[in-house]
């Protein structure tokens, strides 16, 4: 019973960050129609910009804010990327964001190092323990930021002007040029949002899990698969399937051989592309393919 | 003088959508623009609004070019929309579609006293407010469509085939609002394939054939003339 628990604990945990990373893919493509492949590294250059900036003598709370800024801002240079190519397809596009994700890989190798690197906790080292199993303060952070993300992105799409101008732009993008919205401003907005989104869970899971140059591609893959489980117009879907992926994760890990646990993801894709490719949640019909 | 384009032509990939096309709406006016099926009438709105870029000519909106302004400014300045189709935001609920329509709009107050005006034209929509406006019927559909764009306070109301797919009670409730926004200074330029009902709410009218104007004039006189009875009034 303590194992299990201790196991569900570590899914959660980790299921929130690649819930973190898929939302970015719904933000994305809800108002582009692009699937960012550099999503991933959005999780990794918060994480590692975050390490050097601390490295660099900067403090804390400053470093954080950072970190973050700057990751959106590659999210704007990407949207720079995209707009200066946006006569191509989206298929085009999209390659364009894989090719942005190794570029990001590189920058990284270059501008930092191929280390392993990790960051302090932010609460100190102690621990939980529920039911006998144990929590770190830092997934008890991961979690607490993580359904603060979630709520607060709730509240911007259902509650504000500009979170319901972005789920106009995805239901209708002329309809929505014609109500004066500029479909380069949610452009803008949802790719800053979705690095922003992204980097903080890469700082707060770095005291967990480390990071490098290339931690990326496996966040990266693993929250395609969350967005593409739990429905990829639906950024609360995404929520639901990064849970649901971390979980399983968690388990195949735990009972059967952590060699399996990368595969979990993917299988679960596959079966969901194979059965209900519109994604679990997919039943207000919002469709854009 | 609202509105004035000239020697308009607009190309999708190297089909010609629009050839050369001129035509002008003076303020207070309905006029209509009256074509068949993929004569260019859509297209014609869809480049007032800027959502398509012309190739070539000029549009001047109250005497200012405006023929390469985004489409968020040009709602700013008051050219709004009823698109063929409708456009609604089907899971949003009709009070948000609705305030979308006012989305360059920063006068809280004014907005909401805009938004008790459109439900007193439409009651129906205030008892619907909640609901998802994709579960309203295609004549409430319709209503909110026109006063989502009536939000924004437009000078010059584009309208995109209003009648297609309603009932007659509920067209004839349609065009009776467009009669007394014109009264309330609103000008309109109204698109239709109905032609009847185009000529019978409208000062002046337009003919559009593959992409060009080949007649204009006052609709009444429109009416009687024989080509245009003969090819848009069922002889």
């Amino acid at each position: 019973m303590t194992e299990l628990f201790a196991f569900l604990l570590t899914g959660l945990t980790v299921g929130f960050v690649y819930a973190l990373v898929g939302m970015g893919f719904t933000v994305i493509y809800n108002a582009s129609g692009i699937i960012n492949f550099a999503q991933g590294e959005f999780v990794m250059a918060g994480g590692m910009i975050m390490v050097f900036l601390l490295a660099g003598g900067i403090p804390y709370l400053p470093a954080y804010l950072l970190a973050i800024g700057l990751t959106a801002l590659l999210g704007v240079l990407l949207w720079k990327l995209t707009d200066l190519s946006r006569d191509s397809s989206q298929e085009s596009l999209i390659i364009l964001t894989l090719g942005y994700a190794i570029f990001l890989r590189g920058a990284a190798e270059v501008v930092f190092d191929k280390e392993l690197h990790t960051l302090p906790p932010l609460l100190g080292e102690g621990h939980l323990t529920i039911l006998g199993a144990t929590l770190s303060y830092q997934a008890l952070l991961v979690m607490a930021a993580s359904v603060l993300i979630v709520a607060g992105l709730w509240f911007f799409f259902r509650r504000t002007r500009t979170g319901k101008a972005m789920i106009a732009v995805s239901l209708d993008p002329d309809a929505a040029r014609l109500m004066g919205i500029s479909l380069k401003k949610i452009w803008v907005l949802s790719f800053s949002l979705a690095a922003a989104i992204a980097s903080v869970g890469g700082i707060l899971l770095t005291p967990i899990t480390s990071t490098n140059y290339e931690v990326g591609i496996m966040l990266g893959l693993k929250g395609f698969a969350a967005a593409i489980t739990g429905g990829l117009s639906n950024p609360f879907g995404a929520v639901a399937g990064g849970l649901i992926l971390g979980i399983m994760e968690a388990l195949v890990a735990g009972y059967l051989s952590s060699e399996y646990k990368d595969a979990v993801a993917f299988v679960i894709m596959l079966l969901i592309l194979f059965f209900r490719p519109g994604g679990l949640f997919s039943h207000r019909g919002v469709q854009r393919v | 003088m609202i509105l004035l384009v000239e020697n308009l032509s607009v190309n999708y990939g190297r089909i010609e959508a629009l050839r050369d096309l001129s035509l002008h709406i003076d303020e207070g006016e309905i006029v209509a623009l009256i074509g068949a099926n993929g004569a260019g009438k859509t297209t014609l709105l869809r480049t007032l609004s800027g959502l398509v870029t012309p190739r070539s000519g000029k549009i001047e909106y109250l005497r200012k070019e405006i023929t390469r302004l985004p489409s968020d400014r040009r709602v700013e300045a008051g050219i709004s929309q009823v698109p063929e189709g409708r456009g609604l935001f089907a899971t949003l609920t009709v009070e948000d579609n609705l305030l979308l329509g006012a989305y360059t709009r920063k006068d809280q107050k004014e907005i909401v006293r805009d938004l008790e005006e459109v439900y007193r034209r439409f009651p129906i929509l205030k008892e619907k407010r909640k609901a998802y406006a994709g579960t309203l019927s295609g004549g409430q559909q319709q209503m909110v469509a026109v006063g989502r764009a009536l939000m924004s306070r437009p000078k010059l109301l584009l309208l995109d085939e209003p009648s297609m797919g309603l009932a007659p009670v509920i067209v004839e409730e349609i065009f009776e609002t467009l009669m007394q926004l014109r009264e309330e200074g609103t000008t309109i330029f109204l698109v239709e394939q109905n032609a009847h009902l185009a000529l019978d709410h409208s000062d002046r009218a337009y003919v559009l054939e593959n992409g060009r104007i080949v007649q204009a004039g006052g609709s009444d006189a429109l009416r009687k003339d024989e080509s245009v009875q003969a090819a848009y009034l069922g002889g």
